[in-house]
Formats: structure tokens, sequence, C-alpha cells
């Protein structure tokens, strides 16, 4: 420590190199970073999209829109369309009590367990006000149908060991996830009934034009659609926004 | 003051580690005399250039290929360059760092085949190297392949015929190299074989590396004595490795890598704001897609370090060898030269290491970077024009005579003794040899030039005299620089350091604002921009390069270097 003033002069002299490359470091760093993480794809807004079906029984094959009146009620098979991204699959369920006539659903507030959030569900739409809509990939762990899908009242017995309570309460079916047993409401905006799920399903809006009685879903409300940031990224947009085909996969 | 030191003490990395805790002192890296380390020095680090170099490829090369998709080739390229942040800077910093590992692989080899490196006891060192320059000019053909842009297209179609081509073996060839005909089979052969390569570098680089260091770094002609075996190992006057070594090639890292950064922004920051600045043979940017219309207007130039094989299948000499003239023409050209060298240190047995002493194998020497030169830059004018075996003869053997010649001349003077000159006389041969190369320069580009749009006697003598002179007086230039470096460090005397520790403090920390006032800009700059993504490249380059000079200034007051 003889040379004292020297030694802090070298190491003054060594700081002033070593800010200069924490500077560098620092440049490059950024420029990897936001290099290396993927450029997000998707929408900057939800998309309008009219759904299409082939009708089932149909002879031509040919896709029309789907029309509200005719959509089958408490169908055996599940119904799914691809909104927002063609990555995210969601049910349409035209809900109805055990001798399948339609029901009303008005829109109830429903609480993300999760977050302690609660939301308005959009309630159901159509002639009845009984179609509704939600994303179909399970919130647990994202199982996708047909292993989760809903069950029509008069399903209900096969869930009866899971199901908290005697089928009379779900007068208008339940949508179940047979991976680690997570079961939805759809009267209730696809609120919980059993865990492990901590998140109710993503509510599609619907808008149904009583002129054509056509249906359009055009937004999304809820929790985000699993495995996702958010619902607008990180999936390829629609390539046809105008027509949005549903497709019918039947339940063994 | 007490307080920060204590913390200081208890916190350094000696108390937690323990003393040396990355045990450089170990490190079985050979030390080297000084004057590797000193102006002029850097001759000796070419190798360590072209490492650095190669860690910069293997770097960006993997990033690209989070993002490279074979079965998109032109369009996943294009995405990179246009829509992933910084995406352009990585893509043109990764082609110009390939330009600049094969100019500094053909420096590297030409140093040491000049200095006689490839002597004892480094025949095998000399025979790796060769390897590496082969599979380095490999991996950036399959790399300059991969773009999908109409040139690479090119590219590939000619290395295709050329495989395919070879009797018997060629289909094996193109069906190894270049897929089953469909261009996802094609990209991914492309990508597969460039990274194959480019694994095999690093394999033969470590073989070729421990060969040096268990050799040791080639001492300087003079303090071997011009003669073979030049080793010089260890030796106790030898300064530690660490801090000397480390530190110099934390200095050389820095200035190459910013040299790697700075140099691709600044050439496409020119070509994003002046149309065609950039010859398309440099562009930093792939081309159109072969499918555009615009295709057409490209002219179907290879990568300019296979241009000289370019222009040989040109010469109408070839056309003897009917379907295989695209395949002898590159034997001649590149793979006899190639055999060669790799069997040169088995040739050249003598132990002369000054060039003058073995003028046959300097003249080669010579005749290889004259040829090349020559024959790059007639491809590179006149692409595709057949050539007439008069004029390749024309054009080929006055260099040759007079390379010869001239060497087996000086090498009579020099055995003779009569060729000693002094340092004075190095000194002003330096600056001759340098007004001359500038002037060859000129005269050589100009007469090719002309020879382009009608050849005739005067213009063909008068290149390929300015060609020669060219060569002779870089290689003039680059030994007399060299020899009068030492020459004078040897002369220097130390003295005045006190001095320049507050100059040294002074302009650090005027270095250090700029540093911050650069990283201050680069901060501002919109990485989806091109032009300001290239403006962030300059102001990289730029701080890594100050840093180098800030640890030169740290060396040469601290380490007295
Ligand atoms: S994924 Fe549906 S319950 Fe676990």
């Amino acid at each position: 420590m003889a040379d004292e003033p020297d030694v802090s002069r070298r190491n003054f002299l060594k700081t002033l190199v070593g800010l200069s490359a924490v500077a560098a470091v620092g440049g490059l760093g950024k420029a990897v970073v936001q290099n290396v993480v993927t450029p997000s794809v998707g929408l900057s807004s939800f998309p309008e999209t009219v759904l299409y079906w082939v009708p089932p029984g149909s002879n031509s094959g040919t896709p029309v829109p789907v029309k509200a009146s005719e959509f089958p009620v408490n169908s055996p098979n599940i119904w799914i369309y691809y909104y927002p991204l063609t990555d995210d699959p969601n049910f349409l369920i035209n809900l109805g009590n055990s001798s399948n006539v339609p029901q009303k659903i008005s829109p109830v507030p429903v609480t993300i367990d999760a977050t302690g959030v609660v939301f308005q569900s959009p309630g159901g739409t159509g002639p009845n006000g009984s179609i509704v809509s939600f994303s179909a990939i399970c919130q647990h762990l994202g199982c996708v149908p047909p292993i989760i899908r809903y069950y029509p009242p008069n399903q209900l017995s096969i869930l009866s060991s899971i199901l908290p309570g005697p089928a009379s309460d779900y007068p208008n079916g339940v949508i179940h996830c047979d991976c680690h047993g997570s079961t939805y409401d759809p009267s209730k905006g696809a609120g919980i009934i059993t865990h492990p799920t901590y998140k109710p399903l993503p509510n599609v809006i619907l808008a149904w034009d009583p002129s054509t009685d056509t249906l359009a879903a055009k937004n999304m409300k809820g929790p985000t659609i699993y495995g996702k940031s958010s619902d607008l990224s990180g999936g390829t947009p629609l390539s046809n926004l105008q027509k949005t085909l549903m497709i019918q996969m039947s339940v063994g | 003051m007490g307080f920060i030191d204590d913390l200081r003490s208890t916190f350094s990395i000696k108390n937690i580690l323990g003393e040396d805790p990355l045990h450089i002192d170990d490190l079985p890296l050979s030390t080297v005399p000084d004057y590797m380390r000193k102006k002029g020095g850097f001759w000796y680090w070419t190798g360590a250039m072209i490492s650095m170099a190669f860690i910069y490829q293997v770097v960006t090369g993997l990033i690209l290929l989070l993002y490279y998709n074979p079965a998109n080739a032109y369009v996943s390229t294009e995405y990179f360059k246009n829509s992933v942040p910084y995406g352009s800077l990585i893509l043109t910093t990764h082609l110009y760092g390939a330009y600049a590992m094969i100019v500094l692989v053909y420096i590297h080899m030409y140093r040491n085949y000049f200095n006689g490196a490839y002597k004892k006891p480094r025949e095998l060192q000399w025979v790796t190297g060769v390897l590496l320059l082969a599979v380095t000019i490999g991996v950036g053909y399959f790399g300059y392949s991969m773009s999908g842009d109409v040139l690479s297209v090119d590219a590939t179609d000619v290395g295709r015929g050329i495989a395919l081509s070879s009797p018997v073996i060629g289909p094996f060839i193109e069906s190894i190299f270049f897929g089953n005909g469909t261009s996802t089979s094609l990209f991914v052969r492309m990508l597969g074989w460039h990274i194959i390569l480019s694994a095999v570098i690093g394999g033969l680089f470590g073989f070729h590396f421990y060969l040096a260091e268990a050799n040791g770094l080639m001492p300087s002609q003079k303090s071997a004595n011009y003669k073979a075996p030049a080793v010089e190992k260890d030796l106790p006057e030898h300064k530690p490795w660490y801090p000397y070594n480390l530190v110099y090639m934390i200095e050389l890292g820095a200035f190459v890598f910013g040299l790697i950064i700075l140099i691709p922004s600044i050439i496409t920051e020119l070509q994003l704001n002046i149309v065609n600045a950039v010859p398309p043979l440099f562009d930093p940017y792939p081309q159109v897609a072969p499918s555009s219309p615009l295709a057409a207007y490209v002219p179907p130039y290879p990568p300019w370090f296979l241009l000289f094989v370019y222009k040989a299948v040109d010469f109408k000499m070839f056309n003897a060898a009917g379907a295989l003239s695209a395949l002898a023409a590159s034997t001649v050209f590149g793979v006899i030269p190639l055999l060669y060298f790799l069997v040169v240190p088995f040739i050249d047995r003598s132990n002369d290491l000054h060039p003058l002493a073995r003028p046959f194998f300097t003249g080669f020497g010579i005749l290889g970077v004259v040829y090349m030169a020559i024959l790059s830059l007639w491809g590179a004018l006149s692409p595709g024009i057949p050539i007439a075996t008069n004029d390749v003869l024309a054009v080929f053997i006055p260099p040759f005579i007079i390379v010869m010649g001239g060497m087996y001349m000086l090498s009579k003077l020099y055995k003779k003794g009569s060729f000693k000159p002094s340092l004075n006389r190095i000194i002003g041969s330096f600056i001759v040899f340098f007004i001359f190369l500038v002037i060859a320069i000129f005269e050589f580009a100009t007469s090719l030039g002309s020879m382009f749009s009608g050849i005739t006697v005067y213009n063909t003598a008068f290149t390929l005299i300015a060609g020669s002179g060219m060569t002779f007086a870089a290689l003039g230039t680059m030994r007399s620089s060299e020899i009068s470096n030492l020459a004078l460090l040897k002369a220097k005397t130390i003295k005045g350091y006190e001095m320049s520790k507050k100059t040294a403090m002074i302009i650090s920390s005027i270095l250090v604002i700029i540093s911050m006032e650069i990283l201050w800009l680069m901060l501002q700059a919109n990485p989806l921009n091109l032009v300001q993504e290239e403006g962030f490249g300059i102001g990289l380059g730029i701080l890594m390069i100050l840093i180098g000079i800030e640890i030169r200034l740290y060396r040469m007051v601290y380490l007295r270097e």
C-alpha cells in the first residue's frame, strides 16, 4: 500500500473500462433478448365472424350460415368453432331442459375463484335466449374436446358420483372435463361447479341477427383463454373473417 | 474510507471464492515474447482473430437458427430481417462475419506460408489449417445458399451441376449435399451441412489450437535466426499469461467484435440510404426471390470468395473435357491449389525460413495471390463470358515470368549477402512500397477494366504488369512494415509513463462519457426500423472499439506495454 494513490488511480481506470463494458453488454443484451423473444402474432381487436355449418342431414355438404332457430337443443354431438384465432376452439350450445325445450339463460355474475374477480356473463342469445358459447379448452390444465364436453340434463346420471348436488340442481346440464374432473355450469356463465379448476371457462359474446336468424361471435369475456397471455395473441388469425365454419364431433 | 475498505475486503472475490478460483495460473497456455503484444504485434494473432470471428458466427448463427424455416427459406429470412427486432443487424453481421472469417483465414494462411511456419515442427498444424480453410469455404457456400434468394438458387444450381458431373459418385454427392430435388429437402440439407461443417470447424480448430499451444507461437523470423525449427516456448523472460495475454486478448476481442459489427452496419446503412451504394456482390441483404419478376435483373454471381473458380469455368480450354468441363475447371483452380498447400510442408523440407531463401515456394505463394485476385476481379467484371485459351495464357503467363524471375534474382542477391537492408532503408522501402502499392492497385483496376471492353496488347500487358507490381508491393509493404516495427520497438526507450497516467485517465473518462452518450442514443433506436437498427449496430461497434482503446490505454500505463 506504499503506492496508495497509484492503486486507486489504477482501480479508477479499471472502473472506467468496466463502465464502458457495462454499456456495451447492456446494449448487446437488450438486442439479443428482444431478438430472441418470438415476435407475437395475432390481432389488435376482436373480429366479428358469422358462424357457418353444414347442417346435419344436408345433402349438398355446402356450408351455410347457422340458423339459430335450427340449431339442435341439447345436441348429443359437440359443435366447435375457432375464435378469435385459429387455435382457440369454442363450444356452441343450445341449452334446454330434460325434455329438450330451450331455456332462457340470463346474465349472472360469475366469480373467477383464482383471482376473486367477478364478471357478468353475457347470457343466452337466439330466438329463445338459450344459445351460449364458451372456450372449449379446460381452464385447469388445458384438455380439449371431446375430453371436455357438454352433458345434457338426461346424461347427468353418468356424472352422479361427481356432481356435488342432485341432477335437478343442473336443469340445463353441465360442462365436464374428464381429465381431472372439473365441472362448469353452462347456465351460469360456465362458473365453477367442481374443482380442480379455479377459473370459469371464458365466455364468447354472440350476436344474433333476428332478421336473418344468423349467429356471429364478436367478443370474449371472463378469464383469458387457457395457455395464452392474451386472447388476441399467440396464434394465427382466422383466414376468412366473414365466415367461421363449425365442426361437429360425435361423442362415442 | 476504512469502512469501505472493510466492505471491499469482506466481499472481495478472494474472500468468497479463494485465490484464483478460475485457475487462470494453471492454464497450460503458452507465454509469448513482449513484441507480440506491441504495436504491429497483431500479425502474430491472426489465428486468435479468426477464432473470435468464429465465435461471433456461432452465436449469431444459433440465434438465426431459432427463426430459420427450411420449408420457407426465403420468407423466413425476410421475416427475420424485417419483422424480428434487430433481425437485420444480426443477419447482416452474420454475413459479413463470415466474410471477415474467410478473409482472415486467407491472411493467416499466407502470412504463415511466407514465414515458412509450415516447417518443422508445425507440419500437422499447417495441414489442419489448410483443411480448416476448405471447410470454412464450404460452410460459407452452404450459408450463402440458405437465404433462398435468386443468388442462392444460382449458387446451388451450379454446385449441383458440378457435383452431378463427377463420374460415378456424382449422383451420391448430389443427393447427400442437395437432397432429393424438392425445395424443402434442399434447404434442410443446406441448413444441416452448414451446421455440421461448422461443428467440424470447431473440432478441427480444437486440434489446430492444441498443436499451436503445444508447439508454441512461432517467434519472429529474426529471433529464430531464419532457420526452422522456430520454437520459443515459455522462456523465463516471458511475462506471465495472466494478466498480460488475457488483457491483450480482451483488447483484441473488443476490436475484432467491434469491427465485425461496425463495418456491415455502416455498409447496410449506406445501402439503405443510397440506392445501389453497394455492388450486388457485397449486398448485405438477400436479393429478390427467384419467383420475382425482378430476378432476371440480378447478375448471377456466386459468393465473392468463389468468384475465382466461377471465372475459371468460363475458360474455353476446359471445353475439351466436355460434360466434365466445370468439374475440370474447379479441380484445376480449386482442388489442385488446395492439394499443393496440403503437401507443401512435405515438399519444402529445407530449414530456411526467410522468404528469399526459398524463392520457388515464395514465388508460388505470390502467384497464388495474384492469380486468385485476377480471376476474382475477372469474374466480377465479366461474369459468364467465355474466354479463349490464348487470352487465358496471356493473362497467366506474364505474372508467372515476372514473379518467378524476380524471386530468383532477389534470392540470388540475398544468398550472396548483398540484400541485407538496414533499418532506415527498410522504413524507407516501406513508404516506397506503400505508394507503389496504391498506384499499382489503381492502375491494375483501370487497365483490367479496359480489358473487358476490348482486349488489346497494350491493356493486357499493362494489367499484368500492374497486377504483379501490386502484389509485389503489397508483400513488400507487409514485410517492411513488420521488420521496421520490430526494429523500431527495439530502438525505443521506456519513458514518460508518469505523465501518460494522467492523460490516460482523462482520455478514458472522455471515452466513457462518449460511450454513455452512444448507449443513450442506441436505446432510442426502434429495433424494427431497418435504418435505426443499423444505427444501433454502428453504435454498438463503436462502443466495443472504445473499450478496446480504453484497455489499450490501461495496458500502456499499468502493464507498461
Ligand atoms: S384439464 Fe380439465 S380438469 Fe384438468
